[in-house]
């Protein structure tokens, strides 16, 4: 009905009329053929028209050193996003995007000579594309959605009307989002710590679909082409979000600050339903949703840090809490109890997916949870649906799981081995209790906390507003007020939970004797790295404390006395996370990068999942080495692929091998092009592939990363999970309009 | 407390109006671990000049600056010494700033309103955490038992309170000399000055007699140490030792005002020289003075006390017109400036006045010292002003009597945050760790700066 009358406005007809004939000019940008302009290197005052290009270069380069780049002579930036690319050893094709924004009679591409070895250039051009015709229809259509939303609720306001609560929530909702993405909105990223480390995920997650790797575990494009297995240890599901960006035609930079806004501003909408739907009050969970979002420690990962795979994880653990809050407060004789397990097991599954570390944090927590609550625990239904959660969560996550664990045990990695990982002594990075009552947070910076003490300090606070909650509930317990009150169990609940997580990041927290003990404890607290990441942790559980205090402030007999705290909290919060990203913004370095060549390929951070003790010097370009009598005939491979195909002649009576310039990790697959026979393969010098070849053998060998079949198995019990889990989603939304259908006709 | 001075405010009775016990403990215990907020670190901030304290050497020195030596010598690292010592000056300044504003107004909230921004004021902050002045932070906690003595002499009718008014005011005195001469020669000359403002109600009853008793006192039993430190005066050794004199570190009025205390590096030509520092009023004390002086000029009143002056419908607990209070903190303030005209005055005295007033001054230091003066009478019309709210609520907007005095301490605390507190974590952001204090306390050793206070 009301899909009708909103299609009978004849305004809300010219409005899709208006979309489509715009969505039609972006679909005729899509079928444009491809334009070639043939370039000399040097090459000066050629004209280009907006467009995004592609540069093909086709070049042998015996030495590295050698760059290309592109750009407008007379304006310089600002007309040719393009930046410096890197033209490493050895006979390559190399196609690098170009954006041009305004037109220019002035571009030129340039070459430059590193100064050794030899540099040919056999064809340099510069080719049309399609992209934006993409980015075009993209925008076209996320314009589309939110302005028929916009009409689409500007109608249901007037036909069934919409509270003012709600008005107003939603507009402080927004508000925040906004605020949260400031950072984000500049032509430029803010120079984050893990920043290249992300952005090459992103980019890495691209080449492997080009390599036909689904899912894909070795990235090909780290380490000048040895390829990385960052996906194996580091889930890459939500990186798809950037990818898409990149795929559309966006530039690296701009599908990183995108990726963030996406990152904010599903943290704030996950954080309002969760909220709202445990304190069944909507100001609430938009107050809780918005001192969770802009808590300072949240913003400094995400911005500062660019700890995407942190922040992402905080995206999830709202739900993690709500559904934990639903098995355990729901009444365990109701019939929907059962299907409490769904809640959780999304946020468990989203956590999984997003970091790691956060798992093995939460999980204490949960365990801690377990331990207070065990007579519930205990309870026949409570258990059933925990243990559901558990399976249907392994299940999910099998796919990713195996593959992780497969590794973790058969492989030897850097990450649990102090000798090879930067950060050597957790206890370095305890905080100082001064740390937790500080306000005004700048930018930050790397290093030891222990050995840069509170100078330029990174935001290892959960910030003033949850501060204030947190203490204002701790008032209600000194003075006693709580005693009647009906949600002081989960005040106290996560009032003890920041406090627990407040001593675990301090740095009177014994860390340094837990490392010591070795083994799994070692291992585990070198991979948590840093103590404060308990600060995510921290972050909801002292929104948590704001909401419950907010809910007893609303029995107080004067409304007014509700809505000052409400209205304080949320001003507080918006005024420090404004004070902080303005810091960051005016004191940060900031990079431009627009394609994926001007991004370099040996970021890998602290680089914990690099084969033990692997060096990164000695990754070289075509590095291929043979053995003894081992003749190597030519050999192909792209910068960014780990598909290789190499011709060998072994003219020797017994066993030899190959080395390729790829990082080994179990899983590579090796063959025979003619015959298909497999060959052999393991872990040569610097832990690159090795490839034993049988005697005499002569012929060109296929090497490319097929993974393990037991990773197949799991992937295919993931997926039939998944479609268990969407059927029963799917029969309990069928139900719930049933329900509610029949409540309408009585 | 037996000893009962009349309130500010005979509409807000005690009973209904103080905070209970335990929000007291609360909110107490809560600015005291604030205010100490630096001192949870491995390293302390103000630690190069903390160091020279802990200095085994013979000289002046009076009994604050003994507890660190003592606390070493108990066994105790300089720098856990420094911080309990640091801590207890805090938490000194909290509770007898609280106490003394509890005593002399009512609201519910006033005197803590009047206590937080007395303890995070920029400058008690200035000298706990940039100065690291042990023997001043001293002198800050004691400072409000002196106005809250004076003001008992003032305001009680009967013989016992005045007498316990000046024992409360000796005691601060006696103090403040044992903990830092500079400051009291300061708040003994504004006593002095406060006297002569009160007119009349100097000369009437026993004060005259009790007044002169309490300063004499104070000085009698401040001997001890004024003889030595005259001593030392005589023998011309300077407090500090730069190239300007007493006027030239002077405050510029733009410093004085500044809304946001910072540590600035100074620079020269390209290479950092170190950090300077300056001190302003602050927020809560802008805000206060520039209320109270519009009020005035308004004729309003406040808490009981007129503006501008007496009137003869004001009853007897008009003791201290909210002008007076204006009068000296302005004066106060005008002597921190540069623009006083200190020179032309020593030009113009006798040259055997001159002479004296000049050593004075150096042994003073930074005419910033004045401020402390500016600092106190501001927090306290702070209080005052928090009282008149309070009572404002209860007597016209009775359904708002919580959320409207919570306001007012919302907004103090709010000016606060954004002036001692945003110059505490400004200092902890701008100053580099520094691990040891004794080996850095050499080199402010070699300046001599303390000398005075630990060696001759």
């Amino acid at each position: 009905m009301f899909w009708k009358m909103v299609w009978k406005k004849k305004s809300f007809r010219v409005l899709a009329v208006l979309e489509v004939i715009l969505l039609l000019v972006g679909v005729a940008g899509l079928v444009l053929p491809a334009e070639r302009q043939n370039v000399l290197p040097g090459q000066e005052n050629f004209s280009l028209n907006p467009g995004i290009y592609n540069v093909e270069i086709h070049y042998k380069a015996t030495a590295e050193g050698n760059q290309l780049n592109a750009y407008d002579t007379l304006h310089e930036t600002g007309t040719i996003l393009f930046g410096v690319v890197n033209l490493y050893t050895g006979d390559n094709v190399e196609e690098c995007q170009m954006w041009v924004l305004r037109s220019t009679d002035t571009a030129k591409v340039e070459v430059t000579y590193g100064g050794s070895g030899e540099l040919e250039i056999y064809e340099l051009s510069i080719v049309t594309t399609n992209c934006a015709a993409r980015i075009w229809i993209f925008l076209v259509i996320l314009g589309s959605i939110l302005i028929n939303g916009l009409f689409f609720l500007r109608a249901f306001d007037r036909q069934y009307g919409i509270s003012r609560e709600q008005k107003v929530v939603w507009g402080v909702l927004v508000a925040a989002g906004l605020l949260s993405c400031i950072p984000a909105m500049v032509n430029y990223n803010l120079w984050g710590d893990d920043w290249g480390f992300h952005l090459l995920r992103v980019e890495g997650l691209i080449s492997g679909l080009k390599d036909g790797q689904f899912p894909v575990r070795i990235q090909g494009n780290w380490l000048r082409g040895y390829g990385y297995a960052v996906s194996v240890f580091y889930s890459d599901m939500f990186m798809v979000v950037p990818m898409v960006f990149r795929l559309l035609g966006f530039t690296v930079r701009t599908s990183c600050c995108l990726f963030y806004m996406v990152i904010n501003l599903a943290t704030i909408l996950v954080a309002y339903h969760c909220f709202k739907r445990v304190c069944k009050d909507r100001v609430i969970g938009c107050v809780g949703a918005v001192l969770y979002t802009l808590s300072a420690y949240r913003m400094h990962n995400l911005f500062m840090r660019s700890a995407v795979g942190e922040s992402l994880a905080m995206v999830f653990l709202p739900v993690v809490f709500y559904g934990f809050y639903r098995i355990f407060t729901e009444d365990i004789h109701d019939r929907k109890y059962r299907g409490n397990w769904m809640v959780l097991t999304l946020g468990l599954t989203g956590i999984i997916q997003s970091h790691v570390l956060t798992c093995e944090m939460l999980a204490l927590a949960i365990l801690i949870l377990c331990v207070v609550l065990i007579k519930k625990v205990f309870r026949k239904e409570t258990f059933l649906v925990l243990v559901k959660t558990v399976v249907v969560t392994l299940l999910l996550n099998l796919w990713y799981l195996v593959p992780f664990l497969d590794y973790m045990m058969t492989g030897k990695f850097n990450v649990g081995h102090p000798e090879t990982m930067t950060i050597k002594e957790v206890s370095d990075y305890g905080l100082y209790l001064t740390h937790l009552l500080f306000s005004f947070y700048g930018q930050g910076t790397q290093g030891k906390i222990q050995g840069i003490g509170m100078a330029n300090t990174g935001a290892f606070s959960v910030g003033v507003a949850l501060l204030i909650g947190f203490l204002g509930w701790l008032y209600l317990e000194w003075t006693g007020k709580v005693k009647e009150f009906n949600y002081r169990g989960l005040g106290r609940l996560s009032f003890g939970y920041t406090c627990l997580f407040f001593v675990l990041v301090l740095d009177i927290f014994p860390w340094a004797q837990i490392q010591h003990l070795g083994g799994a404890a070692q291992m585990l607290t070198l991979s948590l790295q840093f103590p404060w990441r308990f600060l995510s942790l921290a972050s909801l559980s002292a929104s948590v404390t704001a909401c419950v205090f907010l809910l007893y402030m609303k029995q107080h007999p004067k409304k007014e006395v509700f809505g000052a705290w409400a209205v304080l909290l949320v001003v507080v919060s918006l005024f420090f996370n404004a004070y902080q990203s303005n810091m960051q913004l005016q004191t940060r370095g900031f990079a431009r990068v627009y394609n994926k060549q001007s991004m370099g390929t040996i970021y890998v951070s602290n680089g914990e999942y690099l084969p033990y003790q692997a060096d990164i010097s000695l990754m070289q370009c075509d590095l291929v080495v043979s053995g003894a009598g081992v003749e190597v005939l030519g050999y192909e491979k792209g910068q960014d692929t780990l598909h290789m195909e190499i011709t060998v002649q072994s003219i020797k009576d017994q066993e030899s091998y190959v080395e390729l310039p790829i990082l080994y990790y179990k899983g590579y697959v090796v063959k025979d092009v003619d015959t298909g026979q497999r060959l052999e393969v393991e872990a040569g010098d610097n832990s690159v592939v090795r490839v034993l070849l049988p005697a005499n053998y002569s012929g060109t060998i296929l090497v490319y990363f097929g993974g393990l079949w037991y990773w197949r198995v799991a992937e295919v019990i993931s997926l039939l999970t998944l479609a268990v889990v969407l059927g029963q989603m799917g029969h309990k939304v069928r139900r719930k309009r049933r329900e509610k259908m029949a409540v309408v006709e009585k | 407390m037996v000893w009962h001075i009349e309130r500010a405010s005979a509409r807000v009775t005690r009973g209904e109006a103080c905070m209970n016990k335990k929000s007291k403990i609360f909110s107490l215990g809560l600015m005291i671990i604030f205010l100490s907020m630096p001192l949870y670190m491995s390293y302390l901030p103000a630690s190069q000049e903390l160091g020279v304290y802990f200095q085994d050497t013979p000289g002046i020195r009076g009994f604050f600056l003994w507890i660190p030596k003592w606390l070493v010598k108990a066994g105790l690292g300089q720098q856990a010494a420094s911080k309990l010592y640091l801590f207890i000056m805090n938490a000194l300044t909290v509770l007898i700033s609280f106490g003394c504003f509890s005593k002399m107004v009512s609201g519910k909230v006033s005197a803590l309103a009047g206590s937080i921004c007395y303890s995070f004021s920029v400058y008690s902050i200035y000298i706990r955490y940039n100065a690291g002045s042990m023997g001043e932070m001293a002198a800050y906690a004691l400072l409000p038992l002196c106005l809250y003595g004076f003001y008992g002499v003032y305001n009680s009718k009967r013989r016992q309170g005045i007498w316990k008014g000046i024992g409360w005011m000796m005691a601060g005195c006696v103090g403040l000399i044992y903990a830092h001469i500079p400051v009291a020669l300061i708040i003994l000359a504004f006593l002095m000055l406060g006297c002569v403002i009160m007119g009349r109600k100097s000369l009437q009853k026993m004060r005259p007699m009790v007044l002169t008793m309490g300063l004499g006192g104070s000085v009698l039993l401040g001997l001890p140490i004024l003889i030595p430190y005259v001593q030392a005066v005589s023998n011309e050794i300077f407090y500090i030792h730069d190239n300007e004199l007493f006027t030239g570190r002077g405050l510029e009025i733009a410093e004085l005002l500044t809304s946001f205390p910072v540590k600035v590096t100074a620079m020269e030509g390209n290479v950092i020289k170190g950090m300077v520092s300056y001190v302003p009023l602050g927020l809560p004390a802008v805000v206060s003075l520039a209320v109270c002086v519009v009020g005035v000029c308004l004729g309003g009143n406040l808490s009981g006390v007129r503006f501008g002056g007496h009137s003869s419908d004001i009853s007897k607990q008009d003791v201290f017109p909210v002008g007076k209070l204006l009068l000296v903190a302005g004066i106060s303030i005008l002597l921190s400036l540069r623009v006083f005209p200190w020179n032309a005055l020593l030009a113009w005295l006798p040259k055997a006045v001159s002479g004296g007033l000049r050593t004075g001054l150096e042994h003073v230091g930074y005419p910033h010292r004045f401020l402390t003066v500016a600092i106190l009478l501001s927090a306290f019309l702070v209080a005052l002003l928090g009282n008149r709210v309070e009572e404002w609520a209860q007597t016209r907007h009775k359904e708002y009597e919580e959320l409207i005095p919570g306001a007012f301490l919302g907004i103090v605390i709010a000016l606060n945050v954004f002036s001692g507190v945003y110059y505490i974590n400004n200092l902890l952001y701008m100053i580099p760790m520094e691990e040891s204090i004794t080996s850095i306390a050499d080199r402010w050793w070699l300046e001599g700066e303390y000398l005075l206070y630990i060696s001759k």
